[in-house]
């Protein structure tokens, strides 16, 4: 199927496009923590997979690739970002303290714990914990060495943990 | 927590739906894509974003002194698949690709605090200097060793001016490290002295050395 796709073959893109669409779309939502922008990330991964799937040599799986270029959406777009969000991110921190009394429900208290990573932490954690990938996996995927993944697993968990305990999602 | 809870935990975050008018339109953008194949340079190879670790020297150091001691990584494996590059894997151009490629990601990461990696039969052991002064600037030139004996084989990554203690074949080593002028490594034992060019002095050891920058 990825054979015929990458000669430029319509109705096999499109099987790969229904098959890999919600995994990316999920993907993308737990790196960026919104819908809209989840959308958007999962559209512009497909436009470039679309784009570059005849140079596909398949020497990493078809999963893995288009995890890739996900990935880089995501970076590229939190990049140009980081400005508003770190606006966004102090407003929510005094809000935050404002609305101490409301109950949050746990999965917005899990995205407010994902926020305290960072990007790379966040994806190490998006590919093992979320994806299911081993740390062997998620090192093809990011294109980093094995150990880099294991680290920033490790130190992600040192920021998950207690933020989880102390805002009570796991009683 | 442990870690089967930490997942538990996670996976509470719920999941919005994607429209159905989104996924409409993605499909389009991407058969519209499809069509014309013009490729931008970004879609091509693994994420191409500049590394930055936002880590403060400082911070690090003092707290990761101890909290590594202990701390055990996987080992990368030599042949780690390669991903989707056309390129000869690294073995085959460098025989200390992997050490190198470990410790270009780990000095980074630890900027500058790093003081050794030890690689011993699937685990490694990270050492970190817990003397902000002595980053890089108290550090010599990166150098890369393998011990095999036996079923026993120890990577160590570490830097010029070290000691370096491991054991080998029951008995334990401590060498100073030392790199000439001429980059030429010189390893100096309580009872010989050892070079790259001569077989290893203690019998049933096998011995590689060479600068990690360099080689």
């Amino acid at each position: 199927m990825v054979g015929q796709a990458t000669g430029g073959d319509r109705e096999s893109f499109e099987v790969l496009f229904e098959e890999h669409y919600q995994m990316i779309y999920n993907l993308s939502y737990r790196l960026c923590g919104n819908a809209h922008d989840a959308e958007d990330l999962t559209q512009e991964a497909f436009v470039k997979a679309a784009r570059a799937i005849r140079d596909f040599r398949g020497d990493a799986s078809f999963k893995s690739w288009i995890y890739r270029i996900a990935l880089n959406a995501t970076w590229d777009f939190k990049r140009k970002r980081k400005r508003k969000d770190d606006a966004h991110r102090k407003y929510a921190e005094e809000t935050e303290i404002a609305a101490a009394g409301c109950r949050r429900s746990p999965s917005e208290i899990v995205l407010a714990a994902l926020d305290l990573l960072s990007p790379r932490q966040r994806r190490v954690i998006v590919l093992t914990y979320f994806e299911g990938m081993n740390h062997s996996e998620a090192a093809e995927v990011l294109g980093c060495a094995e150990t880099t993944v294991s680290w920033h697993v490790f130190t992600a968990k040192k920021k998950l943990k207690p933020y989880l305990i102390e805002n009570g999602v796991s009683q | 927590m442990i870690d089967g809870e930490l997942k538990t935990h996670l996976n509470r975050l719920e999941m919005p739906k994607p429209s159905e008018e989104a996924r409409k339109r993605a499909f389009n953008a991407s058969i519209e894509a499809l069509k014309t194949g013009s490729e931008p340079a970004s879609a091509k190879t693994a994420p191409t974003a500049p590394i930055h670790y936002p880590w403060k020297l400082a911070g690090i150091a003092a707290g990761c002194a101890a909290l590594l001691a202990g701390f055990l990584l996987l080992i990368p494996k030599p042949g780690a698949p390669p991903g989707d590059r056309a390129d000869p894997p690294p073995e085959q151009a460098d025989p200390y690709a992997s050490e190198r490629r470990v410790f270009g990601e780990l000095d980074e990461l630890f900027a500058g605090a790093l003081a050794a990696i030890v690689l011993e039969n699937g685990e490694s052991r990270i050492m970190i200097n817990d003397d902000p002064s002595q980053y890089k600037t108290g550090r010599g030139e990166p150098v890369v060793m393998r011990f095999s004996s036996g079923e026993k084989a120890i990577r160590y990554i570490g830097f010029s001016g070290q000691e370096v203690d491991v054991e080998l074949d029951g008995r334990r080593y401590i060498f100073e490290l030392l790199l000439s002028g001429q980059d030429e490594i010189i390893l100096v034992a309580e009872d010989f002295i050892w070079t790259p060019s001569q077989p290893f002095p203690v019998e049933g050891v096998q011995a590689t050395a060479a600068p990690l920058k360099r080689s």
